[in-house]
Order: C-alpha cells, then structure tokens, then sequence
C-alpha cells in the first residue's frame, strides 16, 4: 500500500505536465510565404494566412489574411510579422515559398537556410520562382476558388500530374544546391489577366544558388521532364510536324505519352571535352491529328517527321541549358563519378557551355485512336 | 563447474540480441556523417573492412572467455595479469565504461534537446534515461536480457522506416570509388572499429552463456554481421541521399533524410524514428552501465549491488550533466573517450587474447581430470 502511494504520488509529479507543449490554437500557420527583394535591396516576407471560420452548415468559409514585413533575416521578418498578430506566427507548416525573380536571381540560400537548420519546419515546402514580384503573386485570391489559400499550391501540383513540373521541396534540391556539377530548376510562376489569375511559366534554371534568369518555355518542360526521367500522370506534347499547310492547326499534332525510358549517357571527349547522349525512347499514342486521314501507311512518315520535331525541341532545350550555364541533368557529377581523374581537368563553370549533348529521341507510336 | 555458471543462464539468441543492442547506441545517426567526412564516398568500403576485423576481435574474445571458463572479464585480467595489474586493468575498465556511458548519456540529452524538447531542462531527460537503465540493469543479468530481445523488433521496423531515404537517392553519390588516400581509410576504419567496439562487454556475459563454443562463435558473428549490414545500409542510404556536399553539413544524416518522408500515418517519420531510436541509446546506456556495475564491484570487495549501480549512476549522470552545459565540455569527454577506446577495445583485447595461450585454464582442467 505504501509503495502504492508513493508510486502514485510520483506519477502526479512527474506526469502531469510538459514543457515542451505548443498547442494549436496559440499559433497562426502561415500555408504560402514569399520572398521579395525591393528595389533598395531590403528583404521583404509576405505570407498567407488562413482562416476558417466555423459555419453551421457545409465545410467553413475561409478568409485570407496577409501580412508584409520587412527585415535583414527571414527570421527577423518573421519576428516583425509576428508583432502584428494576436498569437503566434509559425511557419512550420509552409507548403509553398515564393521568390521574387529579383531576390531568386542573388542567391536562395541565405533565405531558406533556417529551414535547413531547425528541426520543427518542414522541409516539405515546394519552392518556386515569380517573374516579377512574388508579394503580388500570393495576394492573387480569385473569387471562384473554394481555398483561396490553397490556390497557388494547386497550380503547382496539377502541374505534376501532367509532367509540365514535378515534385521539388527544399529537401529534395538540397544535394543538388550543394553538390558542385549539379544544378536544379524550379516551377516559375508568373501574374496574369491583369493581376487576377497566377499562371505557371515553365521552369527556372539555376546555377548554384542564383536564379539565372533564363528558363525552360512552358512548351518544353514535359520533353524536358521525360528526359530527366520524371513523368506525372500523364505526358502530352504538341508538336509542329508539317509547314505552310492552311489553317494553321494543321500543322501540329498532339502525342499523349504512355510510356518511356530515358538514359542520360556521358564520356570524355576529344573534341568538346565531354559529350553527353540523351536517349528517350517514347511510346505514344496519337491523341490528335488535325489533318485527318491517318492510314497506316502514313504512319512512318509521321514518326520520322515527329522525332525530328521533338528533336528540335530537345536541342532548344538543351541550347538554353547551355546558355544559362545550369547543369541540371547532372552531368558534371557523373563525370566525376565516372571518371574523376578527367574531372579534375576540368573547369565546370566554363567548360559546361561548351559540351556537345546530343538528344536521341526514338518514337514508337503505338496507337492512333479509335477514328481513322 | 563454477557458482556463477549454476546461477544464471541466458540463452543463445538472448546473447545475440544483448550484443546487437550494445552495439547499436549512439553512432548509427551520425556514423555517415563521421565516415564521409573521413573517407568521402569510400565511406562504406572502410566501413566494410572496418566490420571485416570487428568480427576478428569477436572471435578473439570469444576464444579468451573459452580459455577461463565461468570467468568474467576481470577475473580473466586477475588471472592473466596478475592481482594487482588485473584490478588495475579493472579500474581502468570501470573508468572505460563510466566515460562510455556518459558520452551515450550526454548525446542523447543533445540530441532530444535539438530535435524533440528544446523546452525541457535536460537534466530530466538524463533522469528520465537513467531510470529506464537503473531499472534494467538492476533486475540482473536474465532480466537484461529478456529486455534487450524484446526490443530487438525495432531494429526491423527502424530498417523498414529507413526505406523512405531511398525515394530521392541518386546512387552516383557514391561514384567515384577509391579516391581517399590510404590514411583516411585507416581512420574510417578507426572509427567503424570504434562504433562496433562493445564486444568487449561480451567478455561480461558470454560466462553466463548456454550452447557450446562453436554454437556461441556462430551466434556472435552472426549478430555482429547483422550490426554491420545494418550499418552498411544506413551508410549506403545516407550517401546516395544526400550527395557527396551535403552530408557533411548534416550531423544526423539518418533523422534529416527523413524529414520529408510523408507517410499516410506518420507526418513526421524523423521524429517517429527519434523516439524509436531512444530504445537503441537505452540499451546501449543500459548495457554499458551495467559493465561499470560489474567492474566497481569486483575493485576491493564485493559490496551491496544496487549500491554499485546507484554510484555508477550518479557519476555519470553529474558528469553528463557538466558536459552537456555547452559543447566545449563535451568535446573533452569525446576527446578523452577517443583517447582511452584505443587501449580498452583493442589493444588490452589483443594482450589478452595472446597472453590466454599462456595461461588458459581449461587446458589445465581437462589434465586434472
């Protein structure tokens, strides 16, 4: 009975409470955080805040809140954000973390290290670029949408599904923002309709930590993703395949991808140091063909004149990779691996605009659809 | 046949799991880290070769416990060294042991502080782990290892939680092999060593073992093999997940790979792991406690054995304390471990295993009779 008593006793001591509890209701999440630098180079952290206030019947309204602060360190922006509101500002459950290409095109990392470093945010955050500023971007809020919070968030996963983006977080281009021969890209967004929708853009090519102000056209980004061996739920491309044939849309065909298999090849090179093959092997169905009349024996005719075009689209590609100077197949990380006595005579920075990368892009297209 | 050998027994597969949880502890977060930064993306090959002699120094004190049967770690340095020079070796164990333990204690305490309870003053967390390992090692040897099997499970469900590193591994972060210089894979084969070094505790228990010599040798080295590939795996993941810059920025590559891992159950498997992790820096504590135990007790006399516990305790949880004040302290317990693991875990076990040729006892016995 006595050893009862005091192990009950204990137990109030030492159970009753907790020094580390953060209860919900004291903390206001921000969903959506951008980064913008001004025009004098100050810092400036906007972030979205949602309500929802209950309602009596079907899912609550939500309301936006914004909140602008500027600072030297994320941190102290946060802080200058925080004293604003009646609880608590934690930025622990970011999904998406916006930067102006202006702050982007200096350098990311000083802004995004804090994630990095604390233990409690998530590293889940899906980064993207904005052309122009990202303030403006986040405080788009259109009427139709149900969350308006969870707007732009949306546009970068449907993005996914149909392989014009993929899946970045911060964890996932953390090695790559280290590693040297390696670069990344990440979704642009930009503002349209008069600053009533946000639209997505292509991707952002980095060099290092900086934006280089050059991008992947919108048009681009599937072949590009395929590629780079990334495929969402479903792959279209539209093609330019015959010329000067009246109207227009005659001219183009569109490919729905149902299958590939990429094999990004690289080796030394007498002549341009390193030569790099890109060889994608797409399965393909034909999803639409203006023209009509697509008998089987037009069929290689087609193909040929596909690969060609797709061909093309993968050397514009690859030549605005080059020019921006970001490697972001990775190919000066398998030239180490691969041969790391070559690398070391190597000097990346330069040596990578001048490489010669050669797409070789094979179709095979299995089915032209239920109409002849 | 000896008192202690009537006393208690533990079984064969309870041996194993004693041994694979003693030697999982602390380094299986940053073990990577502390490879890659000695070795780069050779880090496993040392690693492999560094297990390959851990398993040596298993045989090796599996073959000195065979030479004195039913004897413990320190009665075997009495019998070999000598009287005196044994219990000063002994008390150098319990120094070993004590510093072990408080190194296990103090990275623990950070380590939660870090990623867990920034709040909680971590003087309880230090209580709160040594009540768990007080309360293990004070219900005797069976009860040791009863605990340290049932726990084994985690183990699997840890490697399984380890699966989500793959998901954005790129395995050319292991490429190029072979470009550490012969030196730095003798130092990441010192520190693999280092991490696999509690078979000396063996010394402590396989007395009290069932099955036959060879049985016990198959065990072993099957337990340590499966620490190594353990280990291993968590070196491989690791690498290909981080890339050959990254990771030496990240001091527990294994809990930050997992950050982002969602899982339909668990948001944050990192901490999940954390909490899981606990278990493994308890039994290591728990197991090293347990050896400081057993040497203050053989010093002068045999005394009241929760006594022994209860001082050991209290060493460390006052020194744990003081090196966790700030990091300055800890690394001189770090540095002072590094200083002492040297003679403790290879070369007292080498002197022993070659001077138990010497003076083996059960050669004697077998003449007797």
């Amino acid at each position: 009975m006595k050893k009862l008593i005091i192990i009950l006793i204990s137990c109030i001591l030492l159970l009753s409470g907790c020094w580390d509890t953060r209860e919900f209701k004291e903390v206001k999440l921000g969903i959506t955080a951008a980064y913008d630098m001004t025009e004098d180079g100050v810092y400036k952290n906007t972030i979205l805040i949602p309500n929802v206030q209950n309602s009596a019947q079907g899912p609550g309204k939500e309301s936006t809140q914004f909140l602008t602060a500027t600072g030297n360190t994320p941190s102290e922006a946060r802080t200058n954000i925080d004293r604003r509101l009646s609880s608590t500002y934690s930025p622990a459950q970011l999904d998406v973390l916006l930067f102006g290409s202006n702050l982007a095109k200096q350098d990311i990392y000083p802004y995004v290290d804090a994630y990095y470093r604390d233990p409690r945010m998530h590293l889940d955050v899906v980064p993207a670029v904005v052309k122009g500023s990202a303030e403006q971007a986040l405080k788009v809020v259109p009427k139709s949408e149900l969350r308006p919070s969870e707007y732009i968030e949306g546009i970068l996963d449907s993005e996914v599904d149909t392989t014009n983006s993929f899946e970045s977080s911060l964890q996932a281009i953390g090695s790559e923002l280290y590693e040297e021969g390696e670069d990344f890209a990440l979704p642009l967004l930009q503002v349209g309709d008069g600053g009533k929708t946000v639209s997505y853009d292509g991707l952002a090519l980095f060099h290092k930590s900086s934006y280089t102000g050059k991008d992947i056209a919108f048009e681009h980004t599937t072949l590009f993703l395929l590629m780079k061996k990334q495929k969402g739920k479903v792959a279209r491309i539209t093609a330019k395949i015959f010329d000067g044939k009246n109207p227009e849309p005659v001219n183009y065909t569109t490919i729905n991808i149902e299958d590939f298999s990429s094999k990004i090849k690289s080796r030394p090179d007498k002549q341009n140091k390193v030569r790099t093959d890109i060889k994608l092997d797409l399965t393909v169905m034909i999803q639409e063909y203006p023209q009509d009349h697509l008998s089987l024996n037009e069929l290689p005719k087609v193909k040929k004149k596909l690969e060609q075009a797709l061909t093309d689209q993968a050397n514009e590609t690859i030549s605005t990779i080059q020019e921006a100077n970001s490697d972001v197949f990775g190919i000066g990380r398998s030239i180490y691996g691969h041969y790391p006595s070559y690398w070391k005579k190597l000097d990346w920075e330069k040596d990578f605009k001048e490489i010669e990368i050669v797409p070789h892009i094979n179709v095979n297209i299995r089915s032209r659809g239920i109409f002849r | 046949m000896t008192k202690s050998d009537t006393k208690q027994k533990i079984t064969l597969s309870q041996l194993a799991y004693i041994f694979i949880q003693s030697q999982i502890g602390v380094d299986i977060l940053n073990l990577p880290t502390v490879l890659h930064r000695e070795v780069g993306a050779d880090g496993w090959i040392s690693l492999l070769i560094g297990g390959v002699i851990s398993i040596f120094f298993v045989l090796m004190i599996v073959h000195i416990s065979r030479c004195f049967p039913g004897e413990g770690l320190f009665d075997i340095m009495k019998s070999i060294f000598g009287k005196t020079l044994g219990s000063v070796a002994g008390f150098g164990y319990y120094v070993y042991f004590l510093v072990v333990a408080i190194y296990l204690l103090t990275s623990f305490g950070e380590l939660i502080n870090e990623w867990l309870l920034p709040e909680t003053p971590i003087l309880v967390l230090y209580a709160l782990m040594l009540i768990c390992a007080v309360y293990t090692i004070s219900g005797g040897l069976t009860l040791i290892a009863k605990v340290f099997t049932f726990f084994a499970v985690i183990l699997f469900l840890i490697s399984v939680l380890f699966l989500f590193g793959f998901v954005d591994a790129k395995f050319i972060y292991m490429l190029p092999i072979g470009q550490a210089s012969f030196s730095d894979y003798i130092e990441g084969i010192r520190v693999t060593l280092y991490s696999l070094s509690s078979y000396v505790l063996l010394l402590l228990f396989l007395p009290y073992a069932q099955g036959s010599y060879k049985k016990q040798t198959r065990t072993l080295v099957g337990a340590n093999l499966i620490v190594i590939f353990f280990y291993l795996y968590t070196v491989i993941v690791s690498f290909a997940h981080f890339g050959s810059d990254q990771i030496d920025h990240v001091s527990q590559p294994v809990l930050y790979m997992l950050r982002t891992a969602d899982s339909v159950i668990i948001t944050r498997i990192d901490i999940f792991v954390l909490s899981l992790w606990t278990v493994f820096a308890m039994t290591a504590f728990a197991a090293y406690l347990y050896g400081a135990e057993r040497a203050f007790a053989k010093i002068p006399k045999s005394k009241k054995k929760m006594l022994n516990v209860y001082t050991a305790a209290i060493i460390v949880l006052a020194v744990s304390y003081w090196s966790g004040l700030n990091e300055k302290n800890f690394r001189v317990i770090i540095d002072f471990q590094d200083k002492i693991t040297e003679y403790f875990t290879v070369l007292i076990p080498i002197l022993l295993f070659l001077l138990s040729f010497l003076r083996r006892k059960d050669k004697k016995k077998e003449a007797v009779q």
